[in-house]
């Protein structure tokens, strides 16, 4: 469910402590983009994924030109992640006839367990050689007026993957904007203080009751050791 | 004074995403799905399915698939034992537009969001009209969530909407 389509599941991201003119910030983003971009997976290094950043258009090509990026005010590209999987099962086949073969070629019944994982180890990687990658392109648009990014994938997974490598080659910082971040980007200082010492209340039975505590923390004060601590925290009702 | 780390941030507001559901839910049913922020107006209506939480949500959810939740008896009991939204589907009205959508009260992202359809012909026209389309309707959620957080830090105001929102749920009549 990419930018492209009627139905779409994204995640906002606010770039941060980001006033670099226009022009070097194209510099950069190209920059970012190219230095991050996807490649191979080393099967030989014991790797079975890769990410990176792709054309937003077609996600097999890494050429990143500026035509192919900026849509002045939008930067649109994609993430990319490839995947090596052999299913379990075509796996076990084939772990199976190489050690029943080292067995008759050895002229033994039985094998060592650290040989039949030498074995195994092998055959997977044998089979990693010759898997073709899953493809996973996820649709990345950036407004450059309002400094937000729209990651087209509500998979945490893939949001990860793709804080890191964003941190790691664009160089910027990104604040998702979950509750806490629409609240720090649109709340001030006094109030937002206030946020940080509210509490749940309770509709239970009729009336509103603040809790004295987060629901998480009643299960560790069920194991208090006695100490009597106040939490200082209060709440407006 | 410390600061805050951006985990602590998460945990000590991670109730505040059930109870904004909760509350848009309330507002939606006691105002006739019609939302006022500062001039601008809203119409939120709850469809189809609602999940609903307990304090230990491992052990008290419920899922309710029902057309109009407002309506449904299985909701409101779920209320009436405590629970609130965790997530929801709704349509939301701005400007005319509407915009069908899911939520999820961890992190208010917008999942499977029905955009309407766009009349450009040209990419470039698609993109701008696609780009307008999800900034409103998400400066329509980011609003509700700011009215909301403001009654909340609002001693006074949060204590008179608490309370009508214990009457709504105390006042429904499950099985009635």
């Amino acid at each position: 469910m990419g930018f492209v389509n009627n139905t779409i599941s994204y995640v906002t991201y606010q770039v941060v402590d980001s006033d670099l003119p226009r022009e070097e910030l194209r510099k950069l983003i190209l920059e970012g983009l190219t230095v991050g971009r996807i490649s191979q997976i080393d099967v030989e290094l014991g790797h079975d994924h890769t990410a990176g950043f792709a054309l937003f258009d077609d996600p097999l090509s890494i050429e990143f030109s500026e035509e192919a990026v900026f849509f002045d005010p939008l930067v649109l590209f994609s993430f990319r992640m490839d995947k090596l999987t052999v299913p379990a099962n075509t796996a076990r086949l084939y772990i199976k006839r190489r050690i029943q073969e080292r067995l008759d070629t050895t002229r033994r019944t039985k094998m060592p367990r650290e040989e039949r994982e030498e074995i195994s180890d092998a055959v997977k990687l044998d089979l990693l050689r010759r898997a073709l990658p899953s493809i996973s392109a996820i649709d990345v648009v950036w407004d450059m007026n309002s400094n937000r990014i729209r990651f087209y994938s509500n998979s945490a997974s893939m949001n990860e993957e793709f804080l890191v490598r964003f941190n790691q080659h664009v160089g910027l910082k990104l604040r998702m904007m979950n509750g806490v971040g629409i609240l720090e980007s649109r709340l001030d200082e006094r109030e937002l203080e206030q946020v940080w010492h509210l509490l749940p209340t309770s509709f239970l039975l009729g009336g509103s009751v603040t809790m004295n505590t987060r629901p998480d923390k009643i299960a560790e004060e069920c194991f208090d050791d006695g100490e009597d601590e106040e939490s200082g925290e209060t709440d407006n009702v | 004074m410390s600061e805050i780390t951006m985990s602590d941030k998460l945990h000590r507001t991670e109730f505040l995403g059930r109870e904004f559901l909760t509350w848009l839910f309330f507002r939606s049913c006691r105002d006739h799905e019609e939302i006022h922020v500062g001039d601008a107006t809203y119409v939120v209506h709850f469809e189809k399915t609602m999940t609903l939480d307990g304090e230990n949500p491992a052990t008290e959810m419920s899922t309710i698939k029902v057309d109009e939740p407002s309506l449904s008896d299985e909701v409101l009991l779920s209320l009436k034992l405590g629970k609130k939204v965790s997530r929801c589907r709704m349509i939301i009205t701005v400007d005319g537009v509407e915009f069908t959508t899911g939520i999820d009260s961890s992190t208010l992202a917008m999942k499977s969001l029905k955009l309407p359809t766009v009349k450009g012909n040209e990419f470039g026209e698609i993109l701008d009209e696609k780009m307008a389309l999800t900034d409103s309707v998400e400066e329509a959620l980011h609003n509700l969530f700011v009215q909301f957080v403001r009654i909340r830090i609002d001693q006074d105001e949060w204590a008179r909407e608490a309370d009508q929102m214990s009457n709504w749920i105390d006042d429904g009549d499950v099985l009635g």
